[in-house]
Formats: structure tokens, C-alpha cells, sequence
């Protein structure tokens, strides 16, 4: 299941947007108040939404342009031909390789680095610009600049909802603007004058990363009494899977 | 006496060393069993899918941990009944929620595709975790967490492609309270809404 790819940030290559969204967000945002029971307090804490009200606001907007604009391109999207859309998927994998290199190196693994700068080198190259996988996907190492601040400061930080991106804790989104800021497109787009470029591709790699988990999304609006606080969960579930490895959180669950 | 030593040690060892085999080849052999279950239970036109998915529920998953986990701070508030009512009132809610996502790796137009044991490891409080590998059209990991009670093995939590269900279900029950502004008899009544519509959807 790659339900959790959705959730996870990707190089939109809209920064600009971003930063204003986030600053205006912060500016206008309702906060949930904190209980004073010591035990509800520690669930609130671990929830970790202060936001929640306006989080809300935007998770309703976002549903709308979902049915909208994104299910609708979602679709057309899904009757193309498999070998197209294995292709395409490939390039935007591709595509975020240097944002791999650059955070692995950050996190001090010069191990995944290398490998991911072998599977740049080989896939834009003989894999024909990224359209095809030479490397295959073992040793794939997705990293991203939320994950490194994460793992230097040691938590993923408040949940926050984004107008048109979704799901994601401070930390992905400080991240987000960063990787977008240096990204392939972005600079392109720098160099050349296409200013649309970021845009362009980062509602591709949305709506593709949006076609892989729409059977999921789905089921999660047909089955669930409160979608956002379904949706939410599954994102910080996944996030700080992503970012600290491992099972970490599920093994150390006091069930007991 | 090094080798006293190392006699002592291997005599002490051993017994917890077995344990913990005995106590693997247990888990496996649980999970393999579990995994049958759910393949005749979502098999193709099985009218009692429902009721057999909650008596295996009741005789195999630790429902009063799971219960007063998922209820989480909230129990201190509820009178005996109400968590009676809620712990009778959770599995049909909780699989109305995770039905169709158990049901894609074990219905028949998937029986094709294989679910393998890759590994199995123990934490601690003796619980263990049962890692199994999904081949289908979308490789998943599902995890099984166990915990013995009373000499039987029974399932705490099922975590499909790294989401607890345990946790999920704890968040939302958590949301479902709020919105009743904490009132535990509103929300009951709203659980037993959820479970019959969930139950009606999934039919």
C-alpha cells in the first residue's frame, strides 16, 4: 500500500506560494486549547494538532479541490497506458534524487548518498532522463529536508494542514519550502525564465502521487466517521515512520 | 571455574532460550492460522462473513486490553456500564472501519498472491511482533502484535503498511468523544450508529 506516499511531502517547486500560505496560516490560525487533566493533556500532546480548528477549515477546502480538480485529473490520469505511467512515476523519482543525496548527507549517511547518487547517474543516463528504472527500487532511500530537521531536533513538530498540498507536521513543511527552494525545476525555472515549470510539475507529481492512493482515499471518506482525524493519524503514523525508521513508535506502545 | 561458570550460564540460559523458541513457533503458527481464518471468512459469498469475523474477534483478540486502550484517558469518566456498552459496541465499529482493508490481501481475486512470514521478534512484557510480507499487486508488510494471556496467545494490534489500527482506532474514538463535548452517553449512541452504518456499507 502506498497510502502514505500521499502524505508524505514531494518537490511541488511552489515555495513562494508556500511561504505565504504558511505565514498567513500561522497569522489567522485558531488554536485548540490545551486540557488541564495531566492524562488528556499527554494525548493532546501526543496528537500534537494546536491547530485544529483552523486545520479543519482547511482540510474541508482541501476535500473540495480534491473532488474537484485532483480525483477528476486522478482518474484521466489512471486510463493511461501502465508502461506510461511507470514511466512518468520513474522520472519524478528521479527527479528528487538530488533532494536524497543532499539530506542523506546532512543526516551524516554518506552510505545512502552514494547509492543515491549511483542511481541518479545511471537513471538519467542510460535510464533515458529517469523514464526508466536501471537501478530498480532496493536500496531507494527517500529523504527530505523535514526529515533532517526532524531527526537534529528529535520530534516532528504540530500537525498542519496546507490549502491544495494536505497533511503535514512543521518540520515536513519547513522542509517542503526548503527542497522546493533547490530543487531541479526550480532552478531550471531560475535559469531559464519558465516560471510555470515548478508549478507545472508539481501538480503532476500531486495528481500522480494522488492516483496511487485514490482506492484508499476513498475508502477512508466511505468508512470513517470524522475523515480528518483518520486522514491525520495515518500521516503522523507514516511521518514519523519515515523520519525515525523502523517501527519505532508501534513497539514501544504501552498497550498494557 | 570459568567452565563452571559457563556451565551455569548454559543451564540457566537454556530454559529461556527454549521459551523463546517455543514462544515464536507459537506466534508464527498463530498468525498462519489467523491468515487462513481471514481467507475463508472473506471468501466469495459468505453470508455469516460478519458474525464469524466477530466470534474469531472474541475468542482470539485480547478485547479488554484493546478496549480500554482505544477508550484511552476517557475510561476514568465511564461508569462500569458505559464501558461494558463500549467494549460491546467496538469490534463491530472497529472492523465496519478495517474490513475492506483486511479483505484486499485475503478475498479470493487476491488468494493467488501469497502472504509470507519474514520474521517474528519479542518485546517486551513478552508481547511479540509477527512480521508478514504481502505479494500482490502492491507489496505491504502486515504486522501481527501478540501478547500471551493465560497461556493462549491473543492479538493486541494488526498493523498494515505500518499503520496501527490500534492507534488509528484511539485517535478517532478520542475525536468522536470531543465532538459530543465529552458527553460518553452521546457518543456511545453515536458508535452504535457508526457500527451499523459501517456494517450496512461494507454488506
Amino acid at each position: 500500500m502506498r497510502l502514505g506516499t500521499f502524505f508524505l511531502p514531494t518537490q511541488f517547486g511552489i515555495p513562494c506560494i508556500n511561504v505565504l500560505l504558511l505565514c498567513t496560516l500561522l497569522a489567522v490560525s485558531a488554536c485548540a486549547s490545551a486540557p488541564y487533566d495531566p492524562l488528556e493533556r499527554v494525548e493532546y500532546e501526543r496528537i500534537n494538532d494546536p491547530l485544529e480548528p483552523t486545520n479543519r477549515a482547511i482540510f474541508s477546502f482541501n476535500t473540495v479541490i480534491q473532488a474537484v480538480i485532483m480525483r477528476p485529473l486522478a482518474i484521466a490520469y489512471d486510463s493511461l497506458p501502465e508502461g506510461v505511467r511507470t514511466a512518468v512515476g520513474n522520472f519524478f523519482t528521479n527527479l528528487a534524487e538530488p533532494r536524497n543525496i543532499a539530506n542523506a548527507l546532512l543526516q551524516g549517511d554518506p552510505k545512502t548518498a552514494g547509492t543515491s547518487l549511483g542511481r541518479f547517474v545511471t537513471n538519467s543516463s542510460v535510464g533515458l532522463g529517469g523514464l526508466i528504472n536501471i537501478t530498480g527500487s532496493e536500496n531507494h532511500g527517500p529523504r527530505d529536508f523535514g526529515q533532517t530537521i526532524a531527526l537534529w531536533s528529535g520530534g516532528t513538530g504540530a500537525h498542519l494542514e496546507l490549502p491544495f498540498l494536505g497533511s503535514f507536521s512543521v518540520t515536513a513543511g519547513i522542509g517542503f519550502l526548503v527542497d522546493g527552494l533547490y530543487s531541479i525545476p526550480k532552478i531550471q525555472a531560475n535559469r531559464g525564465g519558465h516560471n510555470n515549470l515548478p508549478l507545472l510539475i508539481g501538480i503532476n507529481r500531486g495528481m500522480i502521487i494522488y492516483s496511487d492512493n485514490l482506492a484508499a482515499i476513498d475508502e477512508i471518506y466511505r468508512t470513517s466517521p470524522d475523515p480528518y482525524t483518520s486522514f491525520r493519524n495515518i500521516y503522523q503514523q507514516r511521518r514519523r515512520q519515515f523520519v525515525f525508521g523502523g517501527s519505532y513508535d508501534l513497539d514501544n506502545l504501552e498497550i498494557d | 571455574m570459568r567452565s563452571i561458570l559457563f556451565a551455569l550460564a548454559l543451564l540457566f540460559c537454556t530454559p529461556f532460550a527454549a521459551f523463546a523458541n517455543t514462544q515464536e513457533t507459537a506466534a508464527k503458527d498463530f498468525v498462519l492460522e489467523l491468515f487462513e481464518r481471514f481467507r475463508e471468512i472473506y471468501a466469495p459469498n459468505n453470508p455469516d462473513a460478519e458474525q464469524q469475523l466477530l466470534r474469531y474477534y472474541d475468542d482470539n483478540f485480547d478485547h479488554q486490553r484493546i478496549a480500554r486502550f482505544i477508550f484511552g484517558s476517557y475510561i476514568r469518566r465511564a461508569s462500569q456500564q458505559q464501558f461494558e456498552r463500549f467494549s460491546e459496541l467496538l469490534p463491530k465499529f472497529v472492523f465496519g472501519q478495517i474490513s475492506p482493508q483486511i479483505e484486499k490481501y485475503f478475498s479470493a481475486e487476491n488468494s493467488a498472491t501469497s502472504i509470507k512470514i519474514t520474521a517474528v521478534r519479542p518485546l517486551k512484557k513478552q508481547h511479540v511482533i509477527v512480521h508478514t510480507r504481502y505479494t500482490g499487486p502492491q507489496e505491504t508488510e502486515i504486522r501481527v502484535r501478540l501478547r500471551p494471556n493465560a497461556d493462549v496467545l491473543k492479538i493486541l494490534d494488526v498493523q498494515i503498511a505500518g499503520i496501527s489500527m490500534l492507534l488509528a482506532q484511539r485517535d478517532l474514538i478520542g475525536s468522536m468523544i470531543k465532538q459530543n463535548n465529552g458527553d460518553l452517553n452521546a457518543f456511545l449512541d453515536q458508535l452504535k450508529d457508526e457500527a451499523e452504518t459501517s456494517g450496512k456499507a461494507n454488506a
